[in-house]
């Protein structure tokens, strides 16, 4: 085993015990994210775990899983979204209570017409009845002269 | 903190809360959503943070903690986080060789390390990826030094299980 391999392996012992320092860890980084070496296979893992280490930190910085809107305007975006939003809202009040107002337009009309009507119709019985009543006068009327 | 610095300081750390984001939810939309919430949370709340010491840890705090709530509210409403590994679990069964690429062998690890509790892995993204101090840790995780330093190596080892695993 060479000196090497075995300064990385103690070394790998006191990162499992996370006992390493920043500095002793980004070591280990340098190693196993050299070019495909000769390896132990029993160090398989941990290349696999340090090259996987190395992507993480910079895939998300330039790969589009990160795709929050731009940092700087972001805020604005969702300022306007929420205007945009409280806009429609209140349109869509406005427009109900207009529709509820000629709504409540219509349904007074119509009670108000048909209490007319229904007065009408009262005062053309209250006629039909005197009518009624003017005929019998009139009977009696020619009773009495004959 | 005007609109211009609030801008420099959240370009720097939106990348770092997406990650942590990402690793506790173990979802990009779910991550997304969570980083714009704690954008805005910060920006209503600059001026207290503008006299914090360090900005970014305060900001990880915020993040950590919603994420955790985030999964805690989803575990209560009984959807098995379990359920979004499935497919993962099939095809850890196969096993590793040297014919594979590094692009496969990377999709395992991270297979492996979105398996551990979520402790374990917030622990680990924010030392192993983000390469914060121990100190630093302690005080985003409020755990002190040796419960850091236990759940930390537990997480280690278990990576190292079951990566070794796959090899055998």
């Amino acid at each position: 085993m060479s000196e090497d391999q075995k300064h990385i392996e103690q070394l790998l012992q006191k990162y499992l015990e996370a006992q390493t320092s920043l500095e002793e860890e980004s070591q280990l980084h340098h190693f196993f994210g050299r070019a495909e070496q000769r390896l132990d296979p029993k160090l398989y893992w941990a290349r696999d775990l340090f090259v996987y280490r190395g992507h993480e930190a910079l895939a998300s910085v330039n790969s589009d899983k990160f795709k929050v809107l731009e940092g700087s305007n972001s805020i604005s975006y969702y300022r306007l979204a929420a205007a945009i939003a409280a806009l429609i809202v209140t349109s869509l009040g406005v427009y109900r209570l207009e529709e509820n107002y000629k709504e409540r337009r219509i349904k007074e009309t119509y009670t108000e017409t048909r209490k007319a009507f229904m007065m009408i119709a009262e005062q053309l019985e209250l006629a039909q009845e005197q009518t009624v009543y003017l005929e019998y006068i009139d009977q009696t009327m020619n009773k009495l002269l004959k | 903190m005007d609109q211009k610095d609030f801008k420099i300081i959240i370009k720097d750390i939106e990348v770092r809360l997406y990650r942590v984001a990402r690793r506790i939810l173990i979802s990009h939309e779910e991550a997304q959503d969570s980083v714009q919430e704690i954008v805005i949370k910060i920006w209503e709340r600059k001026e207290i943070i503008a006299q914090a010491k360090n900005i970014e840890a305060y900001a990880i705090t915020m993040i950590k903690n919603h994420c955790l709530d985030r999964l805690k509210s989803k575990q209560a409403n009984f959807v098995r986080l379990e359920d979004q590994f499935a497919d993962q679990e099939d095809s850890l069964e196969e096993t590793l060789t040297a014919q594979n690429t590094v692009e496969e062998r990377i999709l395992r690890v991270e297979q492996v390390i979105n398996r551990l509790t979520e402790k374990q892995r917030t622990i680990w993204q924010l030392r192993d990826v983000e390469g914060y101090s121990f100190e630093e840790i302690e005080a985003i995780m409020d755990m002190n030094a040796t419960a850091v330093r236990v759940t930390l190596s537990r997480a280690r080892k278990e990576i190292r299980n079951q990566i070794a695993k796959q090899y055998e």
